[in-house]
């Protein structure tokens, strides 16, 4: 057994504790750290329902629901990403890279400027952005980007590389059109738009985290069913149906998994890029080839890295956050180019 | 309603009684200390203690207000991070610096343990739910004159000064009027109020300092709102060359000036006369006393050199702030 | 086609852009009669039509249309060296990497020069273009590679990009630019300047069409045929870049001509690299000066960005192209 497995890199037994250990050190650091220092026995009173008023309104209302709201929707991205990697067999793909998140912006532009503008005849009002919106808003620009390249793949019988590359495309012209509309109508509020766009979890409250978790929730629940044939996804189509898959339909549920995973995440914090790309990639590393492995690996380690990621953004950036999108984006370029270039 | 009727009849001593009885009637007794119901922009009634003593400010309006009162408040946000306004002294330094007005630093807000919070509506709506768990969260346009006034007015009311609030205004609206008699009447300097840039974004004749300029005799190139439009408008290169300016007011962001590099830039009347102003941030966040009066004396001396004297906004401002918070 | 009917064509596009150049003189925020714009176009005064044609219209006009000239052939070069349907400036990273560190400059650093912007630009570019194709091994790898490379580092500096704006605040309205790219105010000066770097890379596909042509087979062939890959790639993706550099400091991110503007030109099918690269960029620059005549009249006084005309134009015929099977994946499947 020894010879045959040495070519295959068994995964430590430690890598899940350990990883696991890492959520909670992360989700620690996330409460206790912040731009205002709270004294350690300060966080735990608030934390408890006790304590000064100032500590507990930053601790349960501002740092809580944030944190709660990033992890969700870090796990969705990370999830959302190995899921079209699989799929797609394409090592790179990621819900920003396939168009999902683009969609989102752009029917987040579209409603912006429909309710500011359109639905406001009164002359003197300037009416606000509708953020409790927003997420609904993403969610179905996402599905429709989705549903836009799966209609075009499907045509081309779902050759992966054609399905990567209307992503590509789909989401450059949805870009495109998006950034448009903004710069021809909202530069009055561009500061709000700008800071979703790139991805932000400022100001989210519990409303954002439970928007999240019912499509969280429903994304673990469908883990069970759709375990094995994402395991026989990962051959080609031919391969696959060899098992007796129905190659097509699984196909089409998990995309339309990863797509909801993806658009509603992108709805309720923007497009936070290269988490979806990066973090499978990671929990392969630790896991190796042990499939089984990776996908608990990643759903944690989606976590871990949108939580470090935001805290490092609320601490850096004084009192102007830096917005976790451009976090993700600088501090994953190292990875992603030593990734890139060891694919074969 | 009531309480309004008795602060126009000038009656202090019936609106004292009233804003007892108003309070009474709003408050149940659980509250342990007194507070006042305030309708902002949103429409919403917020119960706001009736003597904030810390009151954090999202825009430079509160500030304005609340030093034209000689209270100091404790946390306020910037326009450009490290330039306190000079039209308030550069006092806005001394209190916490929670970021840009479009993404106030929630922590910091929190820590710095504000009683009221005043907000310039259109930027911070949005995440109001978490703004009003830190504190009473009062959101007014302050955009426009019109609304300048009502705002002062709330404001003042709510800071336990309703007479001096009303004084302001009064003595605002005299000084305008005064301003205007004096102007020159045969002339009419067409103007524009804008951001500098690539395209630069002007302001329309409601917006609170752009009706000041007009009320003194100016014409804005911008015009009118458009109905459900904006209160300012990208224009572009023709529309400026094609309506010529006369004086050109610019805000003052930074050293960085790229509409000096477009090609008409040269043609534009102002700038061959030499009347481009770069003016300060009274001019974009005009709707507190004090930066609409300094900008007002200002806009007259730029469209009229000659009738009205040079303005110090220091100095200006030293009048119009009490000694006791200057320091 | 044969070199008369090329000739013929890339005449005619030539021929309809100057006519909407000439076209685009007349309507704006004050609408000029043709007999108005004739009169000054031959005696300039210093009237305000004669302003409006000499220093707003015209120079806007002819800037856009180096710039499409620029973009297209730069797309061109790129789709040539990778033998990659899908490269042009804006997938391959090229103009996030020249768009990125010049808001930078703008917003930290206003002590420099715009003079300085096109080189600033033009290293943004290589550096981005270097990593690229370093990602996708000089583009010989999988298609796939150079595209998701590109876009990988587009998002990358994209980030970038929206950070500086944000962190420029209030400004960030005038920054917009950035994003969309645009042609309002541009003058003869920025024409000039950005002149050089397009010129040097038109005429130097134009003179190097044979090398290009070249590299449409694959390496092997291609060196078989006397050509010194090792020398010619950095030259030829140097020269991709150069109209790249020169544009962006100018007119920002225009999207999609680069890649669009090829492709129509070889459905034409004219007769050789030579007249590819000369039909590319006729239509580049008929495509751009279209979208800044678009984008600058359907919104008087308002001015919409012209990137949102060139991506409704060019992302479809781009989704077309993937579509039909019209590109050719060497090395499709896994």
């Amino acid at each position: 057994m020894n010879t045959k497995a040495s070519t295959v890199r068994q995964p430590s037994p430690w890598v899940l504790p350990a990883v696991l250990t890492l959520v909670l050190i992360s989700f620690l650091a996330a409460v206790f750290l912040g731009i205002v220092d709270i004294p350690a026995r300060d966080v735990l009173s608030a934390l408890t329902g006790s304590g000064s008023p100032e500590a507990r309104s930053i601790i349960l209302d501002i740092r809580l629901p944030r944190i709660v709201t990033g992890i969700l929707a870090g796990v969705q991205f990370a999830l959302a990403g190995l899921l079209l990697q699989t799929i797609t067999r394409n090592p790179l793909a990621d819900p920003s890279l396939m168009g999902v998140s683009q969609g989102a912006t752009l029917t987040v532009t579209m409603f912006l400027l429909f309710t500011v503008y359109l639905a406001n005849p009164d002359s003197h009002s300037v009416n606000e952005l509708p953020i409790a919106w927003l997420p609904p808003a993403g969610m179905v620009g996402g599905m429709i980007a989705g549903g836009i390249i799966y209609l075009l793949a499907f045509r081309l019988d779902l050759s992966p590389i054609r399905i990567t590359l209307c992503g590509i495309a789909v989401g450059a012209v949805m870009h495109a059109l998006a950034i448009g509309l903004i710069a021809g109508w909202g530069s009055a509020r561009i500061e709000i738009i700008l800071e979703w766009m790139s991805g932000s979890f400022y100001a989210r409250t519990w409303d954002h985290a439970l928007f999240l978790l019912p499509f969280t929730v429903v994304g673990f629940a469908m883990l069970p069913l759709i375990y094995r044939p994402l395991v026989l996804l990962r051959f080609d189509a031919a391969v696959a149906r060899s098992f007796g898959l129905s190659y097509r339909r699984q196909f089409s549920l998990v995309l339309l998994l990863s797509c909801a995973l993806a658009a509603s995440a992108v709805g309720a914090v923007g497009p936070i890029v290269f988490v979806g790309l990066i973090v499978p990639h990671l929990a392969r590393f630790l896991a190796g080839r042990h499939f089984p492995l990776v996908l608990p690996l990643t759903i944690v380690l989606g976590a871990v890295i949108v939580t470090l990621g935001d805290l490092i953004g609320r601490l850096a950036g004084g009192a102007e956050e830096i917005p976790i999108g451009v976090v993700t984006a600088v501090t994953g370029v190292p990875v992603l180019l030593a990734l890139l270039r060891k694919i074969p | 309603m009531s309480f309004d009727f008795a602060l126009s009849s000038g009656r202090i001593v019936l609106s004292g009684l009233l804003a007892a009885c108003a309070i009474l009637v709003t408050v149940p007794a659980l509250a342990d200390d007194a507070t006042v119901t305030v309708t902002d922009d949103r429409g919403v009634e917020v119960q706001v203690p009736a003597q904030p003593k810390r009151i954090a400010s999202i825009s430079y309006f509160a500030d304005d207000v609340a030093l034209a009162l000689g209270i100091k408040p404790v946390a306020s946000t910037y326009m450009v991070d490290g330039r306190p306004p000079e039209f308030l002294l550069g006092l806005t330094k001394d209190m916490v610096q929670i970021g840009q007005r479009a993404k106030p630093n929630l922590e910091l807000l929190s820590e710095a343990k504000p009683d009221l919070i005043v907000a310039i509506r259109r930027y911070t709506v949005g995440n109001a739910p978490q703004l009003e768990k830190i504190a009473p969260y009062v959101a007014w346009n302050m955009e426009l004159l019109d609304g300048s006034d009502k705002e002062i007015e709330a404001l003042s009311k709510v800071l336990g000064k309703p007479e001096r609030g009303i004084e302001l205004n009064k003595e605002f609206r005299a000084h305008l009027a005064e301003i205007a008699a004096k102007a020159p009447k045969d002339v009419h300097p067409r103007y524009a109020i804008m951001w500098g840039g690539e395209v630069p974004f002007a302001f329309h004749d409601e917006n609170t300092s752009a009706s000041i300029v007009n009320a003194i005799g100016g014409e804005n190139i911008a015009g009118a709102m458009t109905p459900g439009g904006e209160f300012g408008i990208d224009l572009s290169l023709e529309t400026m060359l094609e309506k010529d300016p006369e004086v050109l007011f610019i805000y003052d962001y930074g050293p960085d000036r790229p509409h000096e590099n477009n090609p008409i830039w040269s043609q534009l009347t102002a700038v061959k006369n030499n009347r481009v102003f770069y003016v300060g941030d009274q001019w974009v966040e005009t709707n507190g006393p004090i930066a609409r009066e300094i900008m007002l004396r200002e806009a007259a001396h730029y469209l009229y050199p000659d009738v009205f004297p040079k303005v110090d906004v220091r100095s200006e401002a030293a009048k119009l702030i009490p000694a006791e918070v200057q320091n | 086609m044969d070199a008369r009917k090329s000739s013929i064509t890339v005449g005619l596009i030539v021929v309809a852009t100057i006519l909407i150049i000439v076209a685009g003189l007349l309507p704006g925020a004050k609408m000029l009669s043709i007999d108005a714009v004739l009169r000054v176009l031959v005696a300039p005064d210093g009237k305000i039509e004669s302003i409006l044609v000499w220093t707003l219209r015209l120079p806007r006009s002819l800037t856009a249309a180096v710039a499409g000239a620029g973009l297209a052939v730069s797309g061109y070069i790129l789709q040539s060296l990778t033998r990659n349907p899908l490269a042009d400036p804006g997938i391959t990273g090229v103009t996030a990497g020249a768009v990125a560190p010049i808001v930078t400059c703008f917003v930290f650093f206003p002590s420099i020069s715009g003079h300085l912007y096109p080189f600033v630009g033009l290293a943004g570019g290589l550096a981005a273009a270097t990593v690229t194709f370093w990602v996708a091994r000089g583009g010989t790898g999988h298609p796939l590679h150079l595209a998701l490379g590109g876009v990988s580092v587009s998002l990358f500096l994209g980030a970038i990009t929206i950070y500086v704006l944000l962190f420029a605040g209030p400004q960030s309205t005038a920054l917009l630019f950035w994003l969309v790219g645009g042609f309002s105010g541009r003058s003869w000066a920025n024409l000039l300047q950005m002149l050089p770097w397009v010129l040097s890379g038109v005429l130097g596909a134009l003179i190097l069409y044979r090398v290009i042509a070249m590299f449409s087979l694959d390496d092997r062939s291609a060196a078989g045929m006397g050509v010194q890959l090792g020398f010619w790639k950095p030259v030829l993706l140097i020269l991709g870049i150069c109209p790249v550099a020169g544009v962006a400091p100018i007119a920002g991110p225009v999207a999609f001509v680069g890649l669009a503007a090829p492709h129509i030109a070889r459905l034409l099918r004219p007769r050789g690299t030579g007249w590819e690269i000369g039909l590319a960029a006729a239509i580049g620059s008929l495509i751009v000066t279209t979208a800044d005549l678009i984008a600058r009249t359907v919104a008087i006084p308002k001015e919409l960005p012209v990137g949102i005309i060139t991506a409704l134009l060019g992302g479809p015929i781009f989704v077309y192209l993937i579509q039909r099977g019209r590109l050719d994946f060497r090395s499709e499947g896994p």
